[in-house]
């Protein structure tokens, strides 16, 4: 009878505890990157602990890690975008998470981002601007725009691009300062 | 501790003269041999078609052999009436039951001795290229295996009254273990949020000792990046040379455990009746 | 960067202190400078800078047997040899040798570059630019082609280090390609960097005959249309040869083994891979043998997946063609999700029990690909540790009536002539003289306990 009993509790238990979870607030938080583990949910690409890395939570709970934010754009067009709880890209100085609907955009053909879609995130208008100043190409976009962008990989464009700029900016990546 | 002794020396002598053990034991030799010669041209090492079909043999057969052996063994004592006469000496309860776990834990690992070492020396007559690491992994397996389903079996013929209620629950353990476990759970988790289901899936398995056992066999045959991300950390502690040291203390928590519990239901038969 | 630099100074003079010593006594202690006549010679002591200076276009440059100090910059159409014996050690953040003229050749020169993350120990930015038998060691980038088409970069040998007293630093890949296109990398070999050979942007391009090993991707390639991909060897990577993007790519001969390490190894990955054919292809060991992905009218045809934990895998894969490969001995020979209209033919499985009744060495019932483990996974990885549990093939079986969505062999081989390698493990008796002894002591027992005791 002891037996019955300590059962039908941990089962209460049990289910008291999922109505919680099911019932509590929900908060979505960004993910910490592991390199050992973690691939893009799109083209299977390692996701490098950089300035590149993107993810999303879907409202279930479910992580989704992109090495670009291109990639994550793909998915959203796969999987629509109902599912969705929170979608996070990094700054691309000091590759804190910011949301991606209130981060700024770069995008030009010539900056090199892991699936090339050449777009990298910033948490606002103006270090966008300051990096498009510095670098000379690019143009400044909004989470807004990047709905009407075109996402090409540069590579199925014209080779004939100058690439000194995007070679600039590699090699002033993150960690090398 | 004589005590102890005494039942266990009996419990051997009764099960070399039980003819299901030797019956298991001719089942288990056919057809682990059958398995090295139709795979006599591959080499057994690591984790490859041969050594994960050795596993499943080794799952399917073992535990019920083990529940078959253990549970019957209890059960006679309570048909038999010999548990009665034992109970009016002055034998204590634990020594009885650790006694008959150590008895049929020795004749139980004594068949997989005989089992593995037929497997050995034919392997080697063959020239079947048999890697010494994953042969003894595969031994340890087997022990690990039958030392963990015996305390399920002590407890099966503790509750049955007889040795039919005994077979029914053994195979319906043995069924829900092996064969129907991923069935059971992808049914019930599918009913928890998303979040929940990795959780609950660790704790099953560390209550069912067939999984349990079998997953750290793949991790030591080197399979462990297969069971992908969600358990990384997991598989890399396994692997590490304290693994082993971990997962034994895992299986001597459960075995200890459990002959608690068995022990409780004895001693109130022994006070009850 | 300056300012880490100097910091490393004291470490790195030990360096330079011993590593000439090293390399030239014990490497090549045999080796003597061969004189070549048109060829000029020059007094040691002089500065690698000011001998390519002073050198016309055209001329052959050997290099006395003596380390170096880089960086140095090619401007002019030289060849420079190293017969072996001259080292060039570089503790800057600029590349050991740029190379900025069309038709320079490196031949056999140790090159030494200190310096982690994204410097490299060669950069070429010209065309016709041949580099040979080189020996780099590098804490950054190996070779890096940038905009430089029709190189030859053949048996050299580059590995990672990380320089004495410093810690270890961000490794970059060994050869380094970007919109450099009709390449040909041949027999080099390449360990313990990031990437092997990274190609991106750079079509017809002809990777031959490296040896890739403990990488993160032997060959990593995107968007290379037109190259080829042959004989290639590699070995424990976290994935042999990573292609994506890319349309009629030759695939062929490459060995992929033993790539288990990461929880997403592979051998062979083709993702976004068009009108491309993968061909004799080997992949023994792998996690998976060969991953394929969003991928349409390619054909596989001779490849053989040995021992792998799942031979092959398709996600989202239409339309691709499968003639004659063998999966042999693998835990699982295939697994395949949204994989429907591919056409697959005469391949053998050796999971699979065929029937062949008028014996024409076909199956005459064919082998459906079952969908149900990776479509469960796919829902949640969590799941993935009932991989080949033995009520997890009860499940897969009781939902056999769904493989008609999934992938079918229509007529696969009951036997596979092929030559594929068996292997061997080192044989020392142990497993034979422990079954003796488990089986005596068993007997003994039985007996003993069982038997005469009254």
């Amino acid at each position: 009878m002891r037996l019955r009993t300590s059962a039908g509790l941990l089962l209460l238990s049990l289910l008291m505890l999922v109505v919680l979870t099911a019932c509590g607030a929900k908060k979505y938080e960004a993910l910490p990157i592991n390199e050992d583990v973690d691939v893009c949910a799109v083209c299977n690409m390692q996701v490098k602990d950089d300035a590149f890395a993107t993810q999303l939570t879907t409202k279930d709970g479910k992580n989704y890690k992109f090495d670009d934010v291109g990639c994550m754009n793909q998915w959203k067009k796969e999987n629509g975008t109902d599912k969705i709880g929170m979608d996070f890209v990094r700054d691309y100085n000091d590759k804190s998470w910011i949301q991606f609907s209130k981060a700024s955009y770069v995008y030009d053909a010539a900056l090199r981002t892991p699936m090339a879609y050449g777009v990298i995130s910033f948490k606002d208008r103006a270090s966008a601007e300051a990096f498009v100043k510095e670098q000379g190409v690019g143009t400044v976009l909004s989470a807004d725009d990047l709905a009407s962008h075109e996402w090409k990989q540069s590579a199925a464009m014209n080779m004939d691009m100058d690439m000194n700029h995007g070679e600039g900016h590699m090699n002033e990546g993150p960690g090398h300062k | 501790m004589t005590d102890i002794l005494q039942v266990a020396r009996r419990e051997v002598k009764m099960g070399f003269r039980n003819p299901w053990a030797y019956s298991f034991l001719a089942l288990f030799c056919t057809f682990s041999l059958s398995l090295l010669i139709i795979n006599s041209q591959n080499i057994v090492q690591g984790y490859s078609a041969i050594t994960g079909s050795m596993l499943s043999l080794v799952l399917y057969l073992l535990p019920l052999m083990t529940l078959f052996l253990g549970a019957f063994s209890l059960t006679a004592e309570k048909e038999e009436g010999s548990w009665q006469l034992l109970s009016t000496y002055p034998i204590g309860t634990l020594s009885f039951i650790i006694g008959k776990y150590t008895g049929l834990a020795v004749v139980l690992l004594v068949i997989i001795g005989f089992g593995y070492g037929l497997m050995g020396l034919i392997s080697g007559l063959l020239g079947t290229s048999f890697d010494s690491s994953t042969y003894f992994l595969f031994l340890a397996f087997s022990a690990g295996l039958v030392l963990l389903f015996l305390t399920l079996a002590l407890f099966i013929g503790s509750l049955s009254r007889n040795r039919w209620q005994a077979l029914t629950i053994s195979v319906s353990i043995w069924f829900f273990a092996v064969i129907g476990w991923p069935t059971l759970l992808i049914s019930i988790l599918g009913m928890v949020p998303y979040l929940w289901v990795k959780p609950l899936l660790v704790a099953a398995t560390f209550i069912n000792p067939a999984e349990l056992v079998r997953l750290f066999v793949v991790v030591k045959l080197g399979g462990g990046s297969v069971l992908g991300p969600e358990y990384f950390q997991w598989v890399e502690w396994i692997q590490r040379p304290n693994g082993n040291l971990l997962f034994m203390s895992v299986c001597l928590l459960w075995i200890l455990c459990s002959i608690v519990g068995v022990y409780k239901i004895w001693e109130r038969g022994r006070t009850h009746g | 960067m300056m300012k880490y630099s100097h910091s490393r100074a004291g470490r790195q003079f030990l360096v330079l202190l011993l590593f000439p010593l090293l390399v030239v006594d014990l490497l090549f202690p045999l080796y003597s400078q061969p004189a070549y006549a048109d060829s000029t010679s020059y007094p040691p002591g002089r500065s690698l800078q000011d001998i390519i200076d002073a050198a016309e276009p055209g001329d052959t440059i050997d290099l006395p047997p003596e380390t170096y100090q880089g960086p140095v910059v090619i401007r002019t159409r030289v060849t420079l040899r190293g017969g072996g014996r001259a080292t060039l050690i570089n503790t800057t953040v600029d590349p050991a040798i740029t190379i900025l003229a069309d038709g320079v050749t490196l031949q056999s020169i140790n090159v030494q570059h200190d310096q982690d993350g994204k410097t490299t120990a060669i950069q070429v930015k010209a065309n016709e630019v041949t580099l040979e038998g080189l020996a780099i060691h590098t804490g950054g980038y190996g070779i890096m082609l940038r905009d430089a088409d029709r190189a030859k970069i053949i048996h050299n040998r580059i590995r990672w280090f990380i320089p004495q007293g410093q810690p270890a630093g961000e490794r970059g890949n060994g050869i380094d390609l970007y919109n450099s296109h009709g390449s040909q990398i041949g027999n080099n070999e390449i360990s313990y960097l990031r990437d092997g050979i990274y190609l991106e942007n750079s079509r017809n391009t002809t990777v031959d005959g490296n040896k890739l090993t403990y990488l993160r991707y032997g060959i990593h390639c995107m968007y290379i249309n037109g190259s080829k991909i042959t004989n290639n060897v590699g070995e424990y990577n976290t994935t042999g040869a990573m292609v994506m993007g890319v349309t009629n790519v030759v695939v062929s001969g490459n060995s992929f083994a033993k790539q288990i390490r990461n929880v997403h190894s592979q051998g062979i990955l083709l993702y976004d891979v068009r009108t491309s054919s993968i061909t004799n292809n080997l992949v023994e060991g792998n996690r998976v043998g060969i991953y394929m992905e969003k991928s349409a009218e390619n054909e596989l045809r001779d490849n053989v997946a040995l021992r792998n934990f799942i031979g092959i895998q398709l996600s989202q894969a239409a339309g691709n063609q499968f003639h004659r490969n063998g999966f042999i001995a693998n835990v699982i020979d295939a697994e395949a999700v949204d994989s429907a209209e591919n056409v697959m033919n005469g391949n053998y499985w050796d999971s699979f029990q065929g029937m062949d009744v008028d014996r024409d060495g076909i199956s005459d019932i064919p082998y459906a690909i079952n969908p149900f483990y990776q479509r469960l996974i796919s829902r949640n990885s969590a799941y993935q540790l009932f991989f080949q549990s033995p009520g997890m093939n009860f499940l897969s079986d009781m939902f056999a009536g769904d493989k008609a969505s999934g992938s079918v062999d229509q007529a696969p081989l009951m036997k596979l002539d092929t030559k594929a390698p068996i292997g061997a493990v080192r044989k020392d008796g142990t497993v034979m003289v422990t079954g003796w002894l488990l089986l005596f002591v068993s007997v003994i027992t039985i007996i003993y306990l069982g038997v005469l005791r009254s």
